[in-house]
């Protein structure tokens, strides 16, 4: 009697549970996909100003960076404008403001700035679409096949595995190699992403913030700027940076230099 | 097939079509048609590369003069993007400006936000167009919009570059060096650009030697020089490099005081001949650089 199996599995289970939670997996990834499409805002164009405003920072920044470039007077004469300027403030978008500066301004709140708000709404958007889905195919499963083991893995794997594959099942002495349907449904959960790259192809949000892309990208924004920041202290940062780089002609001895690259001392 | 893509990617990130001959480009666009219609494009590229190529394809079209196609195309990617991305309002612009009348296509551009830098600058190519034949308030309302949109967008150097071309134009060397040493702050390697430096200040120092100036022409021929050295620098076989060096470095042995190393010069004028003789001789370059490059070495012995 030893080579009698010790569990048969009806094929019922397969037909009607294990491929229709897969199925429904790949469903859900699809409609997920279209659903952060169709949800996806275009992001919002800046104001002419505000695009001033920033550019001027990296005006400054490229001064810095390849000032070396260009002759000394040249240098100069943009190292004293974009000082004085930063510290007058005519890059500022707001001049009223800017102007009529008396008391101390306390740091701007993010959530007042229509930008950080796009920002969030944008995020909890994305999550909501993982969310949801998520939380019904649970319950769905939890609901009408607690308990279900759904199949038997061809190797054998080591203990550990049991929480992995058998969440749901209360069995402690059931051999490691079947599955629970709930665990099934964690598999499907993580491992469709190739799944979903054959059909929608690379770059669909199919899998929603099982990546890390959708978390950069909300980061993203504006480089180098927090909503709510000063943007004149930034100025005044740069203007001190600006002050603080001393020229170094590159082409200051090219002559020597290219004269001895083709050897003609 | 991987080399087409390589060509293609290439000629739409540094946007080459724009001056290419009529030959070249009737290559490029049965390439570029090759590729989109055999399905290998939808095979071997990914989504935003497609619609890179989309927008190259649409462009080859229009200067081929294959009007219907780069409607087809304009449509499609209005169909993906929508009529409110400011990269499909650019081509639109440009289908209109093709097809129907500049009239029309400014009458477009208006009607797009201000904010679409895009849409901005086809303004200002139209006015350019007007510009060149019209009178001299267009010419300095061209440049008005050139100024403004640098004030707000000075990481442009393609504004930064046409003010240059409009200054040197005027004959205002000063404010043409300025915009070329901003171009030069965003792309220091661009050797072209360098070379573009040099040749602008010889245009000055010639300028000021006119005036009577000597001193200030001199130190401008000086610079000139250390300008079109670093061409030569950054691109070895440069002819118009190697050519300004020559030039520069002769002039300066011509008309300068006892101020300057003229030893040094001497070797510098040589190195350029000896260069330019080397390019000439192993034919390295395209035909018209070197039919100029050979007028140059028997003007300049």
């Amino acid at each position: 009697m030893a080579a009698a199996p010790d569990l048969v599995l009806d094929s019922s289970l397969r037909d009607w549970v294990l491929f229709p939670i897969l199925l429904v997996m790949i469903l859900v990834g699809i409609l997920r996909h279209y659903v952060t499409q169709l949800l996806q805002t275009t992001p919002k164009q800046l104001d002419l100003l505000t695009i001033r405003e920033q550019q001027a920072l990296s005006r400054g920044a490229s001064l810095r960076g390849n000032g070396k470039f260009i002759p000394q007077s040249s240098f100069l004469s943009r190292k004293l404008y974009l000082t004085q300027a930063f510290k007058d403030g005519i890059f500022l978008k707001d001049q009223e403001a800017f102007k009529n500066k008396d008391e101390p301004k306390q740091p701007a709140n993010p959530l007042a700035e229509p930008g950080g708000m796009d920002q969030m709404a944008n995020m909890l958007k994305g999550n909501m679409v993982m969310i949801v889905p998520q939380t019904l195919l649970m319950s769905w499963i939890n609901f009408f096949f607690s308990g279900f083991i759904l199949m038997k893995l061809p190797f054998p794997l080591t203990i550990r595995f049991k929480s992995i594959l058998q969440s749901g099942v209360m069995t402690r002495d059931l051999d490691v190699r079947w599955v629970s349907s709930i665990s099934w449904y964690f598999l499907c959960l993580f491992g469709l992403r190739s799944v979903y790259d054959i059909i929608l192809g690379s770059n669909n949000s199919a899998s929603g913030g099982m990546d890390m892309g959708g978390m950069n990208m909300a980061a993203g924004g504006i480089p180098g700027m927090q909503p709510g920041q000063d943007v004149y202290k930034l100025h005044l940062s740069e203007a001190e940076n600006i002050e603080l780089t001393s020229h170094e002609y590159l082409l200051e001895d090219i002559e020597d230099r290219l004269l001895i690259k083709y050897d003609m001392y | 097939m991987v080399d087409t893509i390589e060509l293609l990617r290439s000629v739409h990130k540094t946007s080459s079509f724009l001056t290419m001959t009529p030959a070249e480009l009737t290559d490029v666009y049965d390439k570029s048609s090759n590729l989109i219609t055999s399905g290998v494009a939808a095979r071997k590229l990914d989504s935003s590369e497609i619609f890179s190529l989309y927008e190259l394809h649409f462009n080859l079209s229009l200067l081929t003069s294959h009007d219907v196609e780069a409607s087809a195309i304009l449509t499609t990617l209005t169909d993906r993007f929508g009529t409110e991305s400011p990269r499909v309002a650019v081509l639109q612009a440009l289908y209109i400006e093709a097809t129907d009348s500049l009239a029309k296509a400014l009458e477009y551009i208006d009607s797009r936000p201000e904010t679409e830098t895009g849409a901005w600058k086809r303004r200002i190519a139209i006015l350019k167009t007007t510009a060149s034949s019209a009178s001299s308030a267009v010419n300095v309302q061209y440049v008005n919009e050139l100024l403004k949109l640098v004030d707000h967008v000075p990481s442009d150097a393609e504004a930064w570059s046409e003010l240059a071309q409009a200054y040197i134009e005027a004959g205002m060397y000063s404010q043409a060096l300025f915009a070329l040493h901003e171009v030069l702050l965003l792309y220091p390697l661009a050797y072209n650009i360098n070379a573009l430096v040099g040749e602008t200040t010889l245009k000055f120092a010639a300028n000021l030697q006119a005036q009577g100036s000597a001193a200030p022409a001199e130190e401008k021929l000086i610079e000139a020089t250390k300008f079109f050295l670093r061409a030569v620098e950054l691109c070895e076989h440069y002819v118009r490099g190697w050519a300004g060096v020559l030039i520069g470095s002769t002039r300066i042995l011509q008309q300068s005081k006892s101020t300057v190393d003229l030893k040094l010069y001497k070797m510098i004028k040589d190195m350029a001949a000896k260069q330019l003789q080397e390019i000439v001789k192993s034919k390295d370059a395209r035909p018209e650089d070197l039919a100029a490059a050979e007028i140059l070495l028997k003007n300049y012995k």
